[in-house]
């Protein structure tokens, strides 16, 4: 086939093509004028290709003759078509838009996307802001010209929950209505431009919060105030370390104030038991002195029981105001508490009874003393301000016990102290809590809080456990264990009474040195032992008795002096006089003194140790039991 | 020697031409580029028609098919792009 004939082919199939795709176009777009007249000049050039190839392909040539007018139709039907295209403009003008369209959506899709990473920024600016401000420690809150919280930082959130939209003064203090002395109004108001000052408010579960807040206005573009910057600073546990600073400044005042009264109860017990030492022996010596019958012996009985008495309270002054005595011996207990509940006995109300049920064969526990009378008198108040309205009955009890008191508690034998009341007792809270410092249901001029807690105090130390027991409306019951240090009970423990110490009458001649700086108890003491058959040699300044006894040391048999007195003490006069003769017995009396104690008496070499006021059967007995020689040395002699 | 039909038919042609070529430039015409392409490859085959009746018959008698069947295949195409990617939100063929 001839080139030519290629070219008709292709073109024979070509214009088939097209034709078909012209048949194929959109009315709407183009019109159907337009289409119909396409297709009329594809269908012409169509048929001239077809008799094109007939024709080379040597078929027919029948149809060369119409070719010619065939062409002349087809320029013309094109024209028409290009101009019957309907739409021209509006496809333009719809390309257009598209392309506007196209333009502005890429422009928008760069905006967006400048937009979502603003955003983004904008997102982690706010995140890295937040995460600031929750970590400075203080809350910061803006609050809008109506008084709500338009933004808060997460420690606000912490403390109030979530207080976005509310308004500042329920969120805050959840309250009804705007503050008396609000900052923010302050500052819309235009009265101040600061304001700081300390504040109490409740936090999310109505717990008093304390804080600091400071106040600054927010202004807008106009310079106006739009909100208030709300800067609060928790301050609670500062106000709380104040508090406890205070209590403690206040606990030190107590002491120093108790401390006090212990050194002048101190110096005034001495000058009492001086006294009451020379009502008591001269009062002992005229009854003695008088006859049995006489009916001045009861009125002498009633000085004697009254003496005797104020001894005691002197005493029990003495114990409570004690301070230097710190060292934890072997104690018996029930003596301790006896003691205890008799002076309590004196400061609580006739409506409150006292039952004791305190075994008097209880074993030792290793305590000081001053500590135990601390712990049964803070349990017995306690106990007592329980029953304080309405009266009842406090038990306390002491017993030997052998059992294990607790989970962790040893096993083994315990002095248990029992205190029980039958007052408005605790609920489970309070009685979890009774021993925490500071802790306290009464109101706070009333008591410190301060009283469980030194008893807890004083157990831990002691080794020993505490039980509580409570019902509210029917008492409380408190036991403390306290471990046993031996087995042994005391007995007796008291100094010689009278009659088991007879004077012997062949050893009375000899000589003693009394000295005291009261002349009215060097008097007595040496009438009673001039009585007793002895020699005396009595002096009112130890500085003289010193004197005498250095001129004459081997003239002495006995010493007996008074421990506070002015120049020499009696420890130091007992000091000087033990190194001229390390064999002499010497008495030590005293009526107080917190640096006198029987272990330094001992070491010293004082063979015995008197507390005034001292009866005179008992002086007595001391004196002939300190004078008799011990039992191989009696031997030897005899 | 050319016959009478091929003369009016180029007279036809140079006016179509005439009438067309500035269209062409315009804008909203552009997307039609390839259906004027086939039209100008036409009145190209029909020049060389005339022509081959005064020199070079078999040259241009060549060129005159090989015209016809260029702008056939113009044609095809254009019509296929034409109907193929209609604007959006318009139905398609």
């Amino acid at each position: 086939m001839s080139l030519i004939g290629i070219f008709d082919l292709v073109g024979m199939a070509a214009f088939s093509l097209a034709f078909f795709w012209a048949c194929r176009l959109p009315a709407g777009r183009y019109g159907s004028t337009a289409r119909l007249l396409l297709c009329l000049s594809l269908a012409t050039y169509l048929l001239v290709q077809v008799s094109n190839v007939l024709e080379h392909m040597g078929i027919t040539d029948h149809f060369d003759r119409y070719e010619d007018y065939l062409e002349i139709l087809v320029l013309p039907i094109f024209i028409f078509f290009v101009f019957s295209v309907e739409n021209w403009r509006e496809l333009a003008r719809r390309r257009r838009m598209e392309q506007a369209l196209q333009e502005q959506a890429d422009r928008l899709a760069v905006e967006n996307g400048e937009r979502l990473r603003t955003e983004a920024e904008l997102r982690q600016e706010k995140e890295r802001l937040e995460q600031i401000t929750g970590m400075m420690g203080a809350g910061l809150a803006v609050i809008s010209r109506d008084y709500r919280i338009v933004w808060a930082n997460a420690v606000i959130d912490e403390i109030f929950g979530a207080p976005l939209g509310k308004p500042c003064y329920q969120a805050f203090n959840r309250d009804e209505k705007i503050c008396a002395d609000c900052g923010a109004r302050q500052i819309f108001e235009g009265e101040s431009e600061y304001v700081r000052r300390e504040v109490c408010s409740r936090d999310q579960e109505g717990r008093r919060v304390w804080s600091e807040i400071i106040v600054t206005p927010v202004y807008d573009d106009e310079g106006k105030v739009s909100a208030a910057l709300e800067v609060v600073i928790p301050i609670s546990e500062r106000k709380k370390a104040q508090e406890e600073k205070e209590q403690l400044e206040a606990q030190l005042r107590y002491a120093q104030k108790m401390e006090a009264v212990g050194t002048l109860a101190g110096g005034i017990a001495h000058d009492f038991n001086n006294l009451l030492y020379v009502i008591l022996g001269n009062a002992e010596m005229t009854a003695l002195k008088l006859p049995k019958e006489s009916g001045l012996q009861h009125n002498l009985s009633e000085i004697l029981t009254a003496c005797r008495r104020a001894s005691e309270l002197v005493n029990q002054i003495l114990t409570f105001s004690r301070s230097t005595e710190k060292e934890r011996l072997p104690l018996c207990l029930a003596p301790i508490i006896k003691e205890s509940l008799k002076f309590l006995r004196e400061t609580l109300p006739a409506s409150i009874e006292i039952r004791e049920q305190i075994s008097s064969q209880c074993g030792q526990v290793l305590a000081e003393v001053g500590q135990i009378h601390q712990l049964l008198v803070n349990l017995c108040t306690n106990a007592a301000e329980a029953m304080w309205e309405k009266g009842g009955i406090l038990t306390v009890s002491l017993e030997e016990v052998e059992e294990r008191p607790a989970a962790n508690g040893k096993n083994g034998n315990w002095l248990k102290l029992t205190v029980a009341d039958t007052g408005v007792g605790m609920d489970e809270e309070v009685a979890s809590r009774m021993f925490e410092p500071y802790f306290s249901t009464k109101e706070r001029s009333k008591g410190t809080g301060l009283g469980l807690a030194t008893v807890h105090g004083i157990v831990e130390t002691h080794g020993g456990l505490i039980k509580v027991a409570s019902k509210p409306g029917r008492g409380t019951r408190v036991q403390v264990y306290l471990p046993l240090f031996a087995r042994e009970t005391l007995e007796g423990g008291g100094e010689p009474i009278g009659d088991e110490a007879e004077l012997r009458q062949g050893e009375a001649r000899k000589v003693v040195l009394v000295v005291d700086d009261e002349e009215a108890i060097v008097r007595f003491l040496a009438e009673m032992l001039a009585q007793a058959g002895y020699e005396v040699d009595a002096f009112a300044d130890s500085r003289k008795a010193w004197e005498s006894f250095v001129d004459k040391p081997e003239r002495y048999a006995l010493v007996i002096t008074d421990q506070t007195m002015p120049g020499l003490t009696g420890l130091e006069l007992a000091k000087n006089i033990l190194l001229l003769r390390p064999d002499l017995p010497v008495i030590l009396a005293t009526g107080h003194s917190e640096e006198t104690t029987r272990e330094l008496v001992g070491e010293i070499g004082i063979r015995h140790f008197l507390k005034k006021p001292v009866s005179l059967a008992n002086l007595r007995a001391v004196v002939a039991r300190v004078l008799s020689p011990p039992a191989g040395q009696r031997k030897e002699g005899a | 020697m050319f016959q009478e039909s091929e003369l009016v038919n180029l007279a036809l042609a140079v006016v179509a031409v005439v009438l067309l070529l500035p269209l062409v430039r315009r804008e909203e015409f552009r997307d039609f580029f390839l259906l004027f392409l086939a039209f100008f490859l036409l009145v190209a085959a029909l020049i060389a028609t005339v022509v081959e009746g005064v020199v070079l018959p078999g040259f241009f008698n060549t060129l005159e098919h090989g015209c016809y069947a260029a702008s056939g295949l113009t044609f095809a195409l254009a019509l296929r792009k034409m109907t193929a990617a209609p604007p959006e939100g318009e139905p398609g063929p």
